[in-house]
């Protein structure tokens, strides 16, 4: 369970987030909206413990960030516009290297697992560099859920994607057992978003504009609000 | 076909209890060396940088002194020093490439692990990277050395010259050290205070460590 409760993030003068009161429950797949600007990533990165926040504050499982954050890493795992991935080394060297990294008990069984999900086992050998971008973001999911983490940030994932790669990411994300885990999605596809999530979120001007389940909206009615809070 | 993820625990985590134990912290430094050296290994990119620069650096001086054997004694220590230098700015400025590179620094700061290990981890790997730079290229600037003179007191010499150098690496090492407060204080690290004091009390204890050794040079 994720609590975010009177957030605010700041960079110089310029105020990102103002306020922003967010709970996310266990097991919850939250699709969070925005314009570009808008504090999306920012958020995630403080509830990453990437970043501080300025003011509020931010709980995981009742444990606050700001005094926990060491500890609530295990709980976290991140899939970025970049993938967080060494290039020059194998998947099988960075998904080690990881494991090693999160101290986890059975490593070898836990990578086999991980890369058959994401359907690049088969490539455990080749270098990341050789790998399609669609394959490299497959791979990234699979570095994020390697330490099985209750919570999952996805902050656009479907970037520099194409269609058909867009479409097999949404795929995996379904099957990637999200009944265990919390989700917090960033993204621009409003489609896609409200196909994966089962609660819709936008952010605008800092603060949570907009906030339903899923079977309240429908894509158009989505759009309809989407276009009426983003748009200036 | 995707697999249905098996959880590592029969049960999710509900406290954020993680063990310390200096057994794991050893383990994640030699992680990061050990993913250093593969990527290196891999690409041969560092080295072969540092290595043509510091040799670069001797094939100047060559020129701009008067290289003869009698002001070799004089000059070849200083030589030496400004390339395992100059190289060791250079391999540290292409690893820590590597860690901006698609972020992945952020995949290491995510990790559940003290920062101070981070650090740690990249400090050996540099060193390391340096050190063999610095036994391939000895031989370039002490030949006055090695000719005519035992084995044995060559290998003396150039252990104590390899000591010697080793402490020009920690004075080369408070470039990481800038990088890792920077890092640690402005942006990735708000929460470690221990963290953040260990690195800087590291940084200040090499900074004596380096001015130490060129005072009694």
């Amino acid at each position: 369970m994720i609590e975010i409760h009177k957030l605010i993030k700041t960079f110089g003068h310029r105020v990102v987030l103002r306020g922003v009161d967010l709970t996310i429950n266990e097991g919850d797949f939250v699709t969070l909206m925005g314009a570009n600007g808008a504090g999306k990533t920012t958020m995630l990165h403080i509830i990453a413990t990437l970043s501080k926040a300025t003011g509020g504050e931010v709980s995981i499982n009742g444990y606050r960030l700001a005094e926990s954050a060491s500890e609530l890493r295990r709980f976290i795992g991140l899939v970025s516009h970049k993938t967080l991935l060494y290039d020059n080394l194998t998947a099988l060297q960075n998904l080690r290297f990881y494991a090693r990294m999160y101290d986890l008990p059975d490593a070898s069984e836990r990578i086999e697992t991980v890369l058959r999900q994401v359907g690049l086992w088969g490539r455990q050998y080749d270098p990341v560099r050789t790998y399609s971008r669609g394959m490299q973001q497959r791979l990234a999911i699979a570095r994020a859920i390697l330490h099985n983490p209750p919570i999952l940030l996805l902050d656009e994932p479907d970037t520099g994607l194409d269609q058909h790669a867009a479409d097999m990411l949404g795929e995996l994300l379904s099957a990637v057992d999200i009944s265990q885990r919390t989700i917090l999605m960033t993204t621009h596809n409003l489609e896609r978003g409200l196909s994966l999530g089962n609660r819709v979120v936008i952010l605008a001007k800092g603060k949570i504009v907009y906030d339903t389940p899923r079977e309240d909206v429908s894509t158009e009615q989505l759009r309809e609000q989407y276009y009426k809070y983003v748009t200036v | 076909m995707a697999e249905q993820v098996k959880p590592l625990t029969q049960s999710k985590p509900v406290s954020p209890a993680v063990s310390h134990g200096f057994g794991s912290y050893v383990r994640k430094v030699l992680a990061i060396v050990g993913k250093d050296i593969a990527a290196e290994l891999r690409t041969k990119e560092m080295m072969s940088t540092m290595f043509i620069f510091s040799l670069l650096i001797i094939f100047i001086f060559n020129f701009a002194f008067d290289l003869r054997a009698e002001n070799m004694q004089t000059l070849a220590p200083g030589v030496l020093w400004v390339a395992v230098a100059f190289a060791g700015m250079l391999g540290l400025s292409r690893s820590f490439i590597l860690e901006r590179d698609q972020n992945v620094l952020d995949g290491l700061l995510l990790a559940p692990v003290d920062r101070s290990a981070i650090y740690f981890g990249k400090m050996i790997g540099n060193v390391l990277f340096i050190g063999v730079v610095e036994v391939i290229i000895l031989p370039f600037t002490e030949q006055h050395i090695i000719a005519g003179h035992a084995i044995d007191e060559v290998i003396a010499r150039f252990t104590v010259e390899f000591v010697t150098g080793a402490q020009v690496i920690a004075g080369i090492e408070q470039i990481v050290i800038t990088a890792a407060r920077r890092v640690v204080e402005q942006l990735r690290c708000p929460h470690d205070d221990v963290c953040c004091r260990t690195v800087v009390v590291v940084g200040e204890v090499q900074q004596l460590v380096a001015t130490h050794s060129v005072r009694a040079d």
